[in-house]
Parts: C-alpha cells; structure tokens; sequence
C-alpha cells in the first residue's frame, strides 16, 4: 500500500512539472495577442474556447465557492455517469455500494444517507424525491449525461436560496438547449462486462420555438462473479455472486420553448440487481433488486420586463416510484423462497416565483416564494411467501417558502450578500435560514469571500415512518441544521493560472442518524452532533497549445462530539487531478483525470486502504466531419480498491471495478 | 480509530505549492484561446466593419471608443487586442465604464450576461445615440441591442439587429451581415 502512495505521489509530481513545462513553454509561446486581433471574423467563429476560464472569473463574484463542469469536458474526459463527473470534484468523493452511489461531501458522508444533504437540480427543478430526499448520482440518475450542457456546484449551506437539503452543496445541472443539438444525433457505447448504450436525440432552434427530444437506454450485464469474502462459505457459494450485478436504465428528455416559456419533461428508470444480499437477503440470488423511476414536467417562464424587472415563474409536477424486490427464505418452509416487496410511490407539485431587480444602482435584489404540495408520499412493503402486509404508510404534506436576497455593490470593491428564507412546513417545525458573503476584490486580480450560513433537512417520511422490523418509526424527528463558516480566497496569477483555497468549519446539530436499540431494532434519532473543519486548495491552468488542467487538494478533519471520536465514513484527504490537452492543434483531445483518496472508517468499525486510480481516455471529433470518436480506460492501473458500505449492506467494505473500457461513437448531422 | 494517512500523501499539497511558486513567476505575455480573448477580438473586427455617422466624433482625429461596462477581466483583454490599432486612420480605445451616462461618449459598449438585468433598461437610455452595444446573451439582439454573441458547440458566434443598428446611424458592413448567424433586418 505505502508503495503505491508514493508511486501516486511521484505521478503527481511529474505530472506537476508537465503541467509547469506546458504552461511555461507556453509563455514563451508563439501565439501572441496580435494574432487574435489579426484573426478574420470567420476565423474568430471557428476557434474552439475555453469558457471555463470565464466562469472562473465570474465566479469571482458568486457568493460562494462554485465549480463549473462543461459538456466539452463532460466529453473530453469521458465520464460515463453523474457519479463519475462528481467524484473529480474538489473536496467531492463518492463510494457505490453496488446499488445507489453515495456523494460525500468535505467529509462528511453519513452511512444509509441516500444524498440527502446534498441537493440536486436540473434546469433548477429541485431531483430530491419527496419519499428518501435521494439524489440519484449513478446510473439511477434520470437523464442521459450526453444531454448535460454544464453543471454549476455551490459548496456550502444554500437553504437561505433553495430550502431543504442543501446543507453541503446545491448542483444544478443544466441541460442542453436545441441550438446546442441542432439537428440530429446518434450515439452507442460499448464497454466492459457487456455494457451496451445508445441514445437518439433531435433539435431545432427555429426564430421563437424551439424544441430537443431525446432518447436513451443503458444496458449492463454487470461483472459475471463478484467475489465477497464476508460469504465465503460452502452454504453461500463460497462468497461468489454470479451474474447478479446487471443494471438497466431507460431515459427520455422533451424540451420546448417558445418566446419566453419552456416547458421540459423528464423521465428515467433504473433496475439494478443486488449483489451484496443487502438487508440479510440470500446471499448471491439474483431476484434481489431495485427499480426506482422518477419523471417530471417542468413549466417555466422567464422574461425581463421594462425597468428591469427579471421574472422566473415555474410551475412542475413530479413521480417517484420505487420498488425493491428482496428475496428471503420462507419462514415457513426453509426450502422456499420468501420474496419481499418494498415499495414507495412518492407525488407532488409545486410552483415558484422568483422576481429580481437592480434598484438605487446598487442593489440587486430578489424576492421569491416556493410551494410544494406533497400530494403521494406512501410507502408498502409486504411479503409473498406466505402473503403478510408489513407496512402500508401513506401520508401527505405540504411546505410553502418565502426567500429574499440583495447583493449590494458596497463600493467598486467591496460587494455584500445577504440572503435570508423562511419555510413553512405542515409536517414538522418551520426553518429560518439566513447567508451572509462579503467579498472583497481589493484588485482585479483577486477575490476574497468571507461567508457565514446556515441550512437545514427535514426528516423525511422514510426516517419517521418506515416501520417494519428491524426498523422503528420516530414521528417525533425535528430538524437537523448546519451551520457553516467560509473563507475563500481566488487569485488569477496569470492570464492562464488561477488559484482558489478555502477554509471551512461546519456545526452539525439534531442531526438524524440511524441507531441500535436495546432490542435489537434500529431507530432514526436527532442526536449526534458533529464539525468538520478543512481546507481545499486548487489550480487551474491553460495554455493556448490546448492544455487545460485542475489539480485539487482538500484536508478535512470530522468529529463526532457525540462520541467524540472522528466521524466515520470521512476520507481525510482527497487530491483530484484533471488534464486535458489538444493533440496536434486538430480535433484530437487525450485527457487524464485521477483521484485519491486516503482511508476510511466504516461505521462498522473496519477501515478501507487509501487508494489512487487513474482514467484515460481519447477523443477525436468532427471524423470525416459529423463522428466523434472516443475510447476511455478507467481505473487504467487496475488498482483493487474498496468503498466502505451503506447500512443496507452487512459488509466490512465492497470491491470496486477493477480496469474497464468503454468505446463511443457520436454521429451528429445537422447545422453545425 | 482513524486510518493515518502514509506521509507521502503531503507530497500532494507539497507539490501543488511548488508549481504555483515557479508559476507565480511566469510573466504573463502570450495568450490562451479564452471566450473572453476571441469576444475582444470580434470587438475590434466589428469596429473594422462598422461605419458610424460623422456626428459620432468630434474631430478627424477623434480615437474610436471600444467601452466596457464593470467588467475589468474583460476590459483587460480589449486593451490587449486594440494595442496600437488603427481603423480608417483613427486609433482605437479601450475604456472603461460604469453607467448608461459615461457610455454615451462610446463608439461601441460591450454589457456582460452578468449584467443581462441592467441591459435593457440601458438599451433604452441608449436609444437614439451612435453607440454599437454588444451583449452576450441569447436574447441581447430581441431586447434591443445591436450585436450579441451566442455560444455553439465552444464556438463564439454573433447575431446582428441591423434594424437597430441603422436606426441610430450606424452602417455595418455586408461582409459581417453575412457571417453573422441571425440577421433581424
């Protein structure tokens, strides 16, 4: 182990003076500001750029520390999954249990926390289903990762914008518009372990009406044997789970716009074979798995009106459907098989209203209001062999918010943020949320951002009311809050090196944490109390060669006041590492990305090793002018490495995949 | 029981120390291909095929004003780009601007998505002046604006409200209607 730290860390190192020798060589480079401005207009409109580096630079003005991940990245590294994207986040880490994937974010990470505290938007319409708060970052992610146009990551609490669940971080993920389709698109993967993917899509940005559909599927065999040493036994196998680990998904996007209102539509659906005989399931039976589908249609109208005024008003409705099949022996005749179903229906809508105006020059200010109205929120779960109805829960609630936020130009370099929402829900105690950023650009070159906020999560109906044994209910959950301290300091040192570090200290109170009872039972309870402190350091360089590179560095320390002992399931370093560089100035893109992450206390008590893994892949695009190519090798070192596991899954830590491939191929035609 | 990490995982942060400390050196000179660098490369070319009526300068000697509403990145790139230029034997000036007022002396004004909010109550205190505005939102040529680039597959392109722009006077020439993307005449 300690030997292939330091082989990670030499890697670093040399790709450290790569990155340094790129940048360098290209200081002294050719291309000089006068070539651009010699550059013809139609010369100009074919220059490939990097419009990451501008949002580095506006992000100088958010009030917060905020990452931008665009398509053409999205592309160039190859990521197959939401997860995949996530995990090279700065102070991001994500463990799969080989069902759901787990987001942990500045270390904090809680077991059997379906990303609860981590809130997920797409085009700004809230994912979290309204069952388990889950948002789905694997391949249960409902819409296809080619669709994405950007995803824009907020750290830090944000419920003073967006209500519950955004305790550690908001991601918006923002899909891409007709114009960025325009025409017609066909794309199919091949990959490891039988992976096959295909996805249709078409788009037309006529003057005022625009519309984009989309199709696709996803389909896995899954690893053949995946081998548990917690099981191996004659009785089970010998710890071996053959062809158990198959994974499905299904997924259809519909935009349309027209003049200022888009309506869009989302549906997805994932089956995933359990391999882990999560929950005390017989080991290695292939029937134990979960479908989760979630759709939506999303109404929203956006308009700037005379004097100003920028109006957002949405109006949406949402499904979840959950439904787990666990295979259990028969209490009443052992040779049989007890088939368990799990099920969750989850509904509602809700509409929004959001007005922003400048006022005394100064004074951006926004005002809005939420209202969500749980109409489903039911969970069943019965058993089949011999039939016994063990939970039949249905329940309905609603919350109504109000939010307002000003960001106040205090003088040419000093700008003030203040942010404050109230939400009212019918189920549990109100929440007031307040943020406060002060940044200050004392030059151009600079930012500095001090930022105090606070969040909150209600309990959801999983925690208070899902009642069947070894489970116990706990109507009576409040709240749990966080409250977080920030210091970010971001620095252009160059035209093409910018430098961001942060330091963070959050508080955790009534915080909901699953425990044992004396009975052998489990129970959802506002108890443990716990901080996190950490900082997180990143560079970002380009070169006009067609370098791009992040290289990311966060330490955090958790502690669980509770038991005043460090929080389990928190990594205390990550290091990220992203490269992208053109090949021969032409249409060839090689991209690296690597993460480490260094060890991990389960809540079993057990640890998982540190490990570093690396993914390659290439891309070639517009080949013979309408396919792009890529083939990506992840986990190119076939590093054996473990995530610790959720509390379904009764193990000291699951192997993940060893080396993969994935071959791709995207047929575009249209008016490019 | 935490895990320690092996010690050679400081080799990280070490690492990223040293590269920023030889990259803090490095003189800023050559140029990355930034959205930002081909927007203030466009701004000049538009200023190349743009005639603006003779009571837009004071004096044949009158430099062509290039503004840039709050947005210092963004101004620090134009200076880059028209550095020494000359356009029908005027020079070209980059400046900086803080409101619709100061921006009345401009040739051209350049208004970032940031400021897509303030835009269109500017666009109308801009009525019937010389100034070429440019914006770089979908909609900036709609609200009332001249030019306004739009981002396709990380290419930079522009849209034209040539209405607009022939109503305060200023002739664009045919060579940028044509690889302009949208043309609203």
């Amino acid at each position: 182990m300690k030997f292939l730290c330091s082989v990670f860390a030499r890697a670093v190192f040399v790709v450290f003076l790569i990155f340094i020798v790129a940048v360098r060589d290209d200081c002294m480079g050719q291309q000089s500001t006068s070539d651009l401005s010699e550059a013809s207009l139609e010369e100009l409109g074919s220059i490939q750029v990097y419009s990451a580096s501008k949002h580095m630079q506006s992000s100088g003005e958010a009030p917060s520390s905020v990452t931008v991940i665009s398509a053409e990245e999205i592309q160039k590294q190859g990521y197959r999954t939401l997860a995949d994207i996530l995990r090279t986040v700065r102070s991001f880490y994500v463990t799969y249990d080989r069902n759901y994937s787990s987001l942990g974010v500045r270390g904090f990470a809680r077991p059997g926390d379906f990303n609860t505290r981590i809130l997920l938007l797409v085009d700004g319409h809230r994912l979290n289903d309204n069952i388990y708060d889950e948002a789905m970052i694997g391949t249960e992610f409902p819409v296809d990762i080619d669709m994405i146009q950007r995803i824009e990551i907020v750290r830090g609490p944000v419920s003073s914008l967006y209500g519950s669940n955004a305790l550690f971080a908001a991601i918006n993920i923002i899909i891409k518009r007709a114009e960025d389709v325009n025409g017609l698109e066909l794309s199919s993967a091949v990959a490891s372990f039988n992976t096959y993917k295909g996805r249709i899509s078409y788009g037309r940005a006529l003057k005022r009406f625009k519309f984009l559909v989309s199709g696709s599927f996803y389909g896995s065999r899954g690893q053949r044997q995946l081998f548990f040493p917690e099981f191996n036994a004659q009785e089970t196998n010998n710890g071996i789970a053959s062809h158990a680990d198959d994974d499905q998904l299904g997924t259809a996007l519909a935009t349309i716009s027209f003049h200022d209102f888009t309506l869009e539509a989302v549906y997805g659906t994932r089956e995933k074979g359990i391999p882990t005989a999560a929950y005390e399931t017989v080991f290695g039976n292939r029937g134990t798995r979960t479908t989760d589908s979630h759709g939506y249609a999303d109404l929203r109208y956006e308009h700037t009106f005379r004097g100003s005024w920028d109006v957002l008003a949405r109006a949406f409705c949402d499904r979840y459907t959950y439904q787990g099949t666990y295979i259990y022996p028969s209490p009443v005749n052992p040779a049989q098989l007890d088939p368990n179903i799990d099920s969750a229906d989850g509904k509602w809508w809700g509409t929004e209203l959001q007005l922003t105006k400048t006022v005394l020059n100064k004074n951006r200010v926004t005002i809005g209001g939420e209202y969500r109205d749980n109409i489903r929120q039911n969970q069943g779960t019965h058993d089949l062999n011999p039939y016994l109805l063990l939970l039949n829960d249905e329940r309905q609630s609603f919350v109504g918010a109000l939010f307002l936020q000003d960001e106040a130009k205090l003088s040419k370099s000093l700008a003030l943020n203040l942010g404050f929402r109230y939400d009212y829900y019918s189920s549990v105690d109100s929440s007031t949320d307040p943020r406060a950023a002060l940044i200050y650009r004392p030059w151009s070159k600079t930012a500095l951002k001090a930022i105090y906020g606070e969040a909150f999560r209600v309990p959801n109906v999983y925690e208070k009311y899902y009642s069947v044994p070894p489970n116990a209910p706990n109507p009576a959950l409040k709240p749990e809050k966080i409250r977080s301290t920030e210091f970010v300091w971001e620095q252009s040192l160059s035209d093409r090196l910018w430098l961001s570090a942060s330091a963070f200290h959050n508080t955790m109170y009534d915080l909901i944490t699953q425990q044992p009872l004396d009975d052998g039972s489990y129970i959802f309870r506002n108890i443990q109390k716990a901080k996190s402190d950490g900082i997180e350091l990143e560079v970002k360089g380009q070169s006009s060669n067609g370098f791009e590179g992040i290289a990311s560095y966060s330490f955090q320390d958790g502690h669980d006041r509770e038991s005043d002992s460090s929080l389990s399931n928190s990594p205390q370093h990550l290091a990220k590492l992203n490269l992208i560089q053109q090949v021969f100035r032409g249409n060839l893109f090689a991209s690296l990305d690597a993460q480490y992450r260094s060890g991990i206390t389960t809540f079993m008590g057990s640890s998982t090793s540190p490990f570093a893994i690396v993914n390659v892949d290439l891309l070639g695009r517009k080949i013979g002018r309408h396919l792009d190519l890529s083939a990506g090798v992840y986990n190119l070192f076939g590093k054996k490495y473990y995530d610790p596991p959720s509390t379904a899954v009764s193990l000291d830590s699951i192997q993940q995949d060893g080396r993969t491939l994935q071959l791709k191929m995207t047929w575009a035609v249209g008016a490019r | 029981m935490t895990s320690r990490p092996p010690s050679q995982s400081w080799f990280v942060p070490l690492g990223l120390a040293l590269s920023l400390l030889l990259l803090g050196q490095q003189p800023a000179r050559a140029q990355l291909v930034s959205e930002y660098q081909v927007k203030a490369a466009y701004m000049y070319n538009f200023a190349k095929f743009a005639e603006w009526p003779a009571s837009a300068f004071t004096g044949t000697a009158d430099p062509i004003r290039l503004c840039v509403l709050n947005d210092p990145p963004f101004y620090s790139q134009l200076v880059l780009i028209v550095k020494d230029k000359t356009i029908a034997g005027r020079a070209v000036l980059a400046v900086p601007v803080q409101n619709g007022l100061q921006a009345r002396g401009c040739h051209m004004l350049f208004i970032d998505s940031s400021q897509t909010g303030e835009a269109v109550h500017l666009l109308e205190s801009l009525q019937g002046s010389t100034v070429l505005t440019v914006g770089e939102t979908e909609s900036f040529v709609d609200q009332g604006g001249i030019i306004g680039f739009v981002m396709q597959s990380g290419q930079v392109h522009f849209q034209v409200n040539h209405k607009i722009a022939t109503q305060s006077g200023i002739r664009l020439s045919s060579r940028l209607l044509i690889v302009a993307k949208r043309v609203i005449e």
